[in-house]
């Protein structure tokens, strides 16, 4: 089946009953986290067709011909996404391993909303669980991704 | 062990293969359900997101859904906030996040009943649900589950919510704000004057699939709608309400969030 993962086009024979988790990881895209492989967590969150899902109960073979985001997409090698700075500078990532899902759950949050409240933030990220930052600062690196966002937008 | 995976371009098409596959298929919406937790003698899963049962459309008597809209398309259509006290979008509101409702459908969550906020909101409201069986057909929610046994196979292929002016509210208990509940409670009321013309007190989660309580909604026929006759049907719905125990809850437990979240929605819906 055919798909595109990060401007990328992808031909891959897919398994009936694979999920999209284990067949984006398959093809290498390790950024997507297997967390609790069960629908909870939100660790492998991927864009497609711009909205945000949760991989791990999402059909590999519905995805076919479908435009997937994953974090590996958001920057490039020496320059970081405003969202993935703010992440950094605002001290959003401990351990890492919710982050990249979180990263997604924020990109299309900030795609439909230039200044989210942080009640629209915290519930775009309502499904990313975090065992280690308490929500508090990733909550903020979104409302700084967001402002510059909007600077950079307006020049 | 699911083997096979079949995209279908139509409802006819789709209805034709799971008649001559059988029990060991399924239909599938968004399939947050079905990719987690196939049943063990499925091994075909039929994707309907081909089969154009897309697009939300309103008309002077009802807004009908088609069965692949996702649950967060129905929150982005701004029509369903202003029928029924907005409660579908309270409901969804509360329903798992973001992540599940960008991919869950409300066909999926229609035709397997159970485990579901979107089903007891749906049989306060007088909600009818659309289906193919080899010719289209319609039916209310209600009488849709009360027949489900022993049904020939059907494509559920929407939904239709009347817009006439009843009121309606919705509350859930659960231990986290994102879990399935411990106990969920719909209500929907229309009136006649100050007087109740219908009520229907839905209860779910108990933990089987939501049923309406008879008895408790039919204390507040004719009367009019005030502290008394909200405690009485809460108390009548703590007293009827059919629940059983399971890892979330005990039956006891049930019992009494019953009566709580009866008279809760009912009083939101007092005018």
């Amino acid at each position: 089946m055919n798909l595109t993962v990060n401007g990328v086009a992808f031909d891959v024979d897919v398994e009936p009953s694979e999920t999209l988790l284990h067949l984006l990881r398959r093809v290498g895209l390790k950024g997507v986290k297997n967390g609790c492989d069960n629908g909870d967590c939100g660790a492998c969150a991927v864009l497609i067709d711009g909205r945000a899902v949760t991989s791990c109960d999402y059909p590999a073979p519905a995805a076919a011909d479908t435009n997937i985001l994953t974090v590996e997409g958001l920057g490039t090698e020496g320059e970081l996404h405003p969202i993935q700075a703010a992440f950094l500078d605002a001290g959003g990532v401990q351990c890492g391993f919710c982050t990249p899902g979180m990263m997604i759950s924020a990109y299309e949050l900030l795609g439909r909303v230039q200044e989210p409240s942080d009640d629209e933030i915290r519930e775009a990220l309502r499904g990313n669980l975090c065992r280690c930052t308490g929500y508090v600062k990733p909550v903020e690196a979104v409302r700084i991704a967001a402002a510059r966002l909007r600077e950079a937008a307006g020049g | 062990m699911i083997t096979e995976y079949i995209r279908s371009d139509s409802v006819e098409e789709a209805y034709g293969l799971l008649t001559s596959v059988g029990s060991r298929a399924r239909l599938m919406g968004g399939g947050t359900d079905l990719s987690l937790h196939p049943p063990a003698d499925v091994d075909t899963l039929i994707d309907l997101s081909g089969a154009s049962l897309g697009g939300i459309t309103r008309d002077d008597n009802a807004i009908a859904i088609g069965a692949t809209v996702t649950l967060t398309e129905m929150l982005e259509y701004e029509p369903l906030a202003t029928v029924w006290s907005g409660v579908v979008h309270t409901m969804l509101r509360r329903v798992a996040s973001p992540l599940h409702r960008n991919a869950a459908s409300i066909g999926g969550h229609l035709a397997r009943g159970r485990l579901s906020d979107v089903v007891p909101v749906m049989l306060a409201i007088d909600a009818s649900v659309r289906f193919y069986d080899g010719a289209p057909q319609q039916m209310p929610l209600g009488e849709f589950y009360a027949t489900r046994r022993n049904r020939r196979p059907l494509v559920v292929t929407g939904v239709e919510i009347p817009v006439d002016g009843g009121r309606a509210a919705f509350r859930k208990f659960a231990r986290t704000t994102y879990d399935l509940a411990i106990l969920n409670v719909a209500c929907g009321v229309r009136f006649d004057g100050s007087v109740v013309s219908s009520a229907r007190i839905v209860v779910g989660e108990r933990p089987s699939l939501a049923v309406e309580l008879g008895d408790a909604s039919g204390t507040l026929i004719g009367r009019p709608f005030d502290e008394d006759s909200i405690g009485q049907a809460a108390r009548v719905a703590r007293d009827t309400v059919d629940v059983r125990s399971d890892p979330r809850g005990s039956a006891d437990y049930r019992r009494h969030l019953t009566e709580v979240l009866v008279r809760r929605c009912l009083s939101e819906i007092a005018p």
